[in-house]
């Protein structure tokens, strides 16, 4: 498997975890996704853009949660913190960024951990480049100042 | 924001890393599709923009290189606006120079010489140089003289071919005058005028070949002339044309017209009180449109030769008591037919001189006896009547050894008068056409 690919696969799992919150969902619908994009028509090849992956992976989501709606709810609801893995390091940080809306934190993933090009971002989310790097500018300073100065990030 | 800090972020979202990153892609299903994707070629991954434009690049190139061959095969060298391919350089170690300090290029391709003249200084000449050149041939020899004035260079070479060509190349200075009077009178007068010398130019002209050919036609119809003003260089070594076969043929009567000539009209016009002319008229080339001239595309399907040739033999001789040129011909370019270029033919035409006393409506008719011993000149109805050196179109049909127009007359000769590219009907100078539309109609018709 080329790191390419790899690289590939991490970021759609890490979208949608961000959105599901498990990751055991998460890895399935981002296998599902590329399942999905090897069947897609615009599909050429697996170096291909990832902005399709990101809207295979978005609209999975979607459809994952409106499948649990109808659900019932299953007895052991996943705990974030009972996975051993999720060491988080920075409580302070951790918190600023659950206080953001879904929508903030997911611009955060895309550009800061995914680090996706604002032309990929602003076509994803149908906004222009100038917006995002504004609302970007926007939530970093809106960290900040939950943060305090001397934890700025 | 930096790297550490991004890791800080990527740490604060608490997402564990995926396990089954590396079983997933070890599934079938991507195995084809990375097989798949080997056999993409590299095309593929290039970014559309450049992928299409390089296509449309592509395009434009092979397009343009294709129609770049067919304008090169179509015109070749018949387009006199082209510089001819230039087959053999002459150079020496030191450059020629005409004694002003013009440096003399001369550069020899097939039968036609292109010359650069570059001056390189700005010496102002004192006065004007005359060369008189004077031909005769009363005996059937052509006898050259060059005579040039105040000391300047002239080159004259005069060298015997096969015992009946003599090439003789006389180079005047940077601007030439040209006085030819021809009819009868066996003289040409050049005037050569050097001009005030200029900063440093360079000019290209192309020089024809001037030969002569001793034999027994004294009559000298035309005297040749570069089209062009430019000056004519030195050229010391006469140029050898190409090879071929020599088909000329031999007719059974050849007159030499060496005595008094005189018109149809004059001898027919039997009783009348006209007084013969001494020298006769010397037909000229027709300038009205009296008769209608076939278009190209007729005289090409009518003829099975058609070449663009130079007039290299005048000779008169008769059939059925009726005047007949025979023109001998070198083959420049054969554009359709069996003939190869630099061939030399006979081809033969209504109209010429020949002895009143054998010419048939004389001796029909009657005529005045005072002109027994006359020449008629007989070239009517747009008959052709040739120049030596001259290049022309013809439009030829086979009669066994010897060519005939295929019309019988000027309206299968065409001839670029004014080195404009576009040849003119020799017969009414109001048609012309152009060599493409000749080729085309050959390939036509052909």
């Amino acid at each position: 498997m080329s790191i390419d690919l790899k690289e590939k696969y991490s970021k759609i799992y890490r979208y949608c975890y961000l959105r599901v919150n498990d990751r055991a969902t998460a890895e399935d619908i981002t296998q599902e996704a590329f399942l999905r994009f090897l069947e897609h028509p615009q599909y050429q090849s697996l170096d291909q853009d990832i902005r399709i992956l990101y809207t295979i992976a978005g609209n999975l989501c979607k459809d994952h949660f409106r499948k649990q709606t109808h659900d019932e709810l299953p007895e052991d609801i996943p705990d974030d913190t009972a996975d051993g893995e999720r060491l988080i390091e920075d409580i302070s940080l951790h918190q600023a960024l659950e206080s953001l809306s879904p929508e903030d934190r997911e611009l955060v993933l895309l550009r800061y951990v995914n680090e996706e090009p604002l032309g990929v971002i602003s076509q994803l989310l149908g906004i222009s480049r100038f917006a995002i790097d504004r609302r970007l500018r926007k939530i970093l300073a809106s960290l900040r100042s939950k943060l305090g100065k001397e934890d700025a990030v | 924001m930096k790297r550490k800090e991004k890791e800080a972020l990527k740490n604060a979202f608490g997402i564990p890393e995926p396990l089954g990153a590396d079983a997933f892609f070890e599934r079938p299903e991507f195995a084809e599709k990375k097989e798949d994707d080997r056999s993409i070629l590299l095309f593929h991954r290039i970014p559309a923009a450049l992928r299409y434009g390089s296509i449309a690049l592509a395009a434009v190139a092979v397009i343009g290189l294709w129609g770049g061959f067919k304008n090169w095969a179509k015109t070749d060298k018949f387009d006199k606006n082209d510089q001819p391919g230039v087959t053999e350089t002459t150079a020496s170690a030191e450059p020629a120079t005409d004694g002003y300090g013009h440096e003399i290029i001369v550069t020899t391709s097939g039968e036609q010489t292109v010359v650069d003249i570059v001056t390189t200084t700005a010496a102002e000449p004192e006065d004007n140089d005359t060369v008189t050149t004077t031909a005769s041939g009363d005996d059937g020899q052509v006898n050259v003289t060059t005579a040039a004035g105040n000391g300047t260079k002239r080159t004259t070479a005069v060298k015997p071919g096969n015992g009946r060509t003599t090439t003789t190349a006389v180079r005047p200075p940077s601007k030439r005058t040209t006085t030819a009077t021809g009819g009868h009178h066996n003289r040409t007068t050049t005037t050569a005028v050097k001009p005030p010398a200029v900063q440093t130019t360079t000019k290209r002209t192309s020089v024809p070949l001037v030969t002569t050919t001793p034999g027994t036609y004294p009559v000298v119809l035309a005297t040749t002339s570069p089209k062009d003003e430019g000056p004519v260089p030195s050229v010391t070594d006469p140029i050898e044309k190409g090879g071929g076969d020599d088909r000329t043929v031999r007719p059974g009567v050849v007159y030499n017209v060496n005595g008094k000539v005189v018109g149809v009209n004059e001898i027919m016009a039997v009783g009348s009180n006209s007084d013969p002319q001494p020298d006769g008229p010397t037909p000229d080339r027709p300038t009205d449109s009296a008769i209608p001239v076939k278009p190209v595309t007729e005289l090409v399907r009518s003829s099975n030769q058609v070449i663009i040739g130079e007039v290299e033999e005048i000779i008169f001789t008769s059939e059925n008591g009726y005047p007949v040129t025979q023109t001998n011909i070198r083959v420049s370019q054969s554009l359709y037919g069996s003939l190869s270029d630099g061939d030399i033919i006979s081809v033969r035409s209504s109209g010429g001189y020949m002895p009143v006393k054998d010419y048939a409506p004389a001796k029909q008719n009657g005529y005045p006896y005072e002109y027994r011993d006359y020449y008629v000149v007989d070239y009517r109805r747009h008959q052709f009547n040739p120049s030596r050196y001259n290049e022309y179109v013809f439009f030829l049909e086979n009669d066994g050894d010897i060519f005939r127009l295929c019309t019988d007359d000027g309206e299968s000769v065409y001839q670029d008068t004014d080195g404009s590219g576009r040849y003119r009907c020799w017969a009414d100078e109001s048609f012309s056409t152009t060599y493409r539309k000749i080729t085309d109609a050959i390939a036509t018709y052909k």
